[in-house]
């Protein structure tokens, strides 16, 4: 579904990834972790468009996306949601996920002015679409909140939720569980199985070991920009090389 | 509420009707059909500024291309205000398209900076182009329109009253469709943009599309009332592009109420019929202006429609919902 080849960025003459390639089949949940400023951020800004990379290929249902607009990406079916927290702050939680279905529907100023129904019709829709997806989330009777005036972990849900009214095939998540306390954590860890068994593809950046070993099917590790392992995630935890680079001393206790 | 709403339309039928019956020719009726213009010029800024976020400072340029086109239209090729609206609306914008389509591709400083260099280009150009424009002499003789009614005679809209009629018609029609793209998707469009423009892109919203658009149409009511403007006046010169025009727009906007189209319409009456009121001050008058708008945003950060909606609540007997009264 998602190919990544030979990815490469250098910001001015650090090298922020080299060479990086995978790729994500549909229906898995792939995680990608690594150490603060192993390049994960900025890998995710490269497949959605945010950044151009120095080199390399992402193909999205074998279509070249590199370097496409953002909003061209996402219009393909693969939306994204960011490290810090990004939502309308000042419409209800409501518009903010009325807003997601804009994706995948344009009307001119014509239609809006003389196709009435039309336009009824489609906000009826999205009224109903946005009561589901905020059942699913987990925000129902937050419809009339403010967004800016939510909780944290409440703000990382709704920006999940706008990026489902996009209706995406592959959704990239990065770090849902930062800043979560472990209640929260496993609300997120049920949201993204939830969200698999709809058939979505999730690709998840995160730090909180308990999500990434509990639902990858795949763990990509990222270090100083280089991948350096790939695998499900008993032997990515097993392996000698993410342990020293990454998950260091004492991970077996406060993980597993 | 429908039965409410009837009510609603017909009562300001009644005012707009009565409005020139009470005030009779004079210089009151002439305040009236400026504050209508500049109400047309405001709720279209208001959908750049209010609903796209995009501070446009040369809103001056499409009131004074719609200005001129309508007056170029009518000197040249004898078309009447008519055909005027449509031309100068038109013109303003094609214009707005165009700057749009070069320069909002990095929204923020740059675009802010550039509408002040454009509708400063504009003056320039009918300052300059005495050919087409007279230049600082300005174009004088741009007649409001005559309409024959076959066996009902002829209606002359020279005199203050029908024309403001004819602008109260145009403004009516003109706000209502500001406030049906505002609160269509598009408006939600124009909303993501202001309120997050990363997260918009990222759902797939493509923001410089919809700054192109917000753009547009606010420069599209920028020429219809341009266009009212020279055929009420009779003459255009280039001082329809200074900045103070612009400014007093913004002012409109800001002080009635960004984001709420009706705002804008309270903005413009308030702040055209204000200064000229103010004028028994005498020489205090731009004080107590001044004064004036400190005070509004002071306690009215949100403008003047706050202050209608605030006075609305407290007289309903028990608040319903905070909804916001919008039919979309």
């Amino acid at each position: 579904m998602l190919e990544i080849s030979d990815i490469t960025v250098n910001f001015g003459g650090l090298a922020a990834l080299s060479n990086v390639s995978f790729r994500v089949d549909a229906g898995r949940i792939v995680s990608v972790i690594g150490p603060n400023g192993a390049g994960k951020t900025t890998l995710f800004n490269i497949i959605t468009g945010f950044i151009k990379p120095s080199g390399g290929r992402v193909a999205f249902h074998d279509a070249d996306i590199t370097g496409k607009a953002p909003n061209r990406i996402a219009r393909a079916g693969l939306v994204r949601t960011f490290q810090k927290t990004e939502v309308f702050p000042e419409l209800t939680v409501g518009e903010c996920v009325r807003t997601g279905f804009l994706c995948h529907n344009y009307f001119s100023v014509a239609q809006i002015l003389f196709n009435r129904q039309r336009i009824r019709a489609f906000e009826l829709e999205c009224a109903a679409k946005t009561s589901e997806i905020l059942d699913f989330i987990g925000l129902a009777g937050k419809q009339d909140a403010v967004a800016g005036e939510l909780s944290y972990g409440e703000q990382r849900l709704l920006e999940i939720a706008v990026g489902l009214a996009a209706k995406p095939n592959l959704i990239l998540l990065d770090e849902p569980a930062s800043g979560m306390n472990s209640e929260e954590a496993e609300r997120i860890i049920d949201l993204i199985e939830r969200l698999r068994s709809l058939g979505t593809t999730v690709l998840l950046v995160e730090h909180n070991m308990r999500v990434v070993m509990g639902i990858s099917d795949e763990v990509i590790v990222l270090n100083h920009g280089q991948m350096i392992a790939q695998g499900p995630p008993q032997a990515i935890s097993d392996n000698p090389e993410v342990i020293t680079a990454y998950l260091g001393e004492g991970w077996n206790d406060a993980g597993a | 509420m429908l039965a409410q709403r009837i009510a609603l339309w017909a009562a300001g039928a009644a005012v707009i009707i009565a409005l020139p019956l009470v005030l009779g020719e004079g210089y009151h009726l002439h305040l009236v059909i400026m504050a209508t213009i500049f109400a047309i010029m405001a709720a279209g800024l208001d959908i750049t500024v209010g609903f796209g976020g995009l501070l446009s400072l040369g809103h001056a340029a499409f009131f004074g291309i719609g200005a001129y086109t309508s007056a170029l239209l009518y000197l040249h090729f004898g078309v009447p205000m008519w055909g005027g609206l449509f031309g100068g609306a038109a013109m303003a914008a094609l214009a707005a398209f165009l700057l749009g389509t070069l320069i909002l591709k990095i929204r923020g400083h740059r675009f802010v900076i550039t509408t002040v260099a454009f509708a400063e280009i504009a003056r320039l150009v009918a300052y300059n182009w005495t050919d087409l424009t007279r230049g600082q002499r300005g174009l004088p003789g741009i007649l409001p329109p005559v309409v024959h009614i076959p066996g009902l005679g002829t209606i002359d809209f020279v005199s203050k009253t029908a024309f403001f009629y004819v602008t109260a018609v145009i403004a009516v029609i003109s706000i209502g469709v500001a406030w049906r793209i505002a609160h269509s998707p598009m408006g939600r469009g124009f909303v993501a943009l202001r309120e997050n423009e990363n997260l918009a892109e990222s759902v797939g919203i493509d923001a410089r599309w919809y700054a192109i658009l917000a753009f547009t149409i606010g420069a599209f009511f920028g020429g219809i009332g341009g266009s009212l403007y020279a055929h009420y006046v009779s003459f255009v010169g280039p001082d329809l592009f200074y900045f103070s025009y612009t400014t007093i727009f913004l002012v409109m906007v800001v002080t009635g109420g960004k984001g709420t189209i009706v705002g804008p319409v309270i903005g413009a009456f308030a702040f055209t019929l204000l200064p000229e009121y103010l004028r028994v001050a005498n020489e205090f008058r731009l004080v107590f202006f001044g004064a004036i708008l400190v005070v509004v945003m002071l306690f009215f950060p949100n403008g003047l429609y706050e202050l209608w909606l605030r006075v609305k609540r407290r007289s309903r007997p028990r608040p319903s919902s905070a909804a916001e009264p919008t039919d979309a």
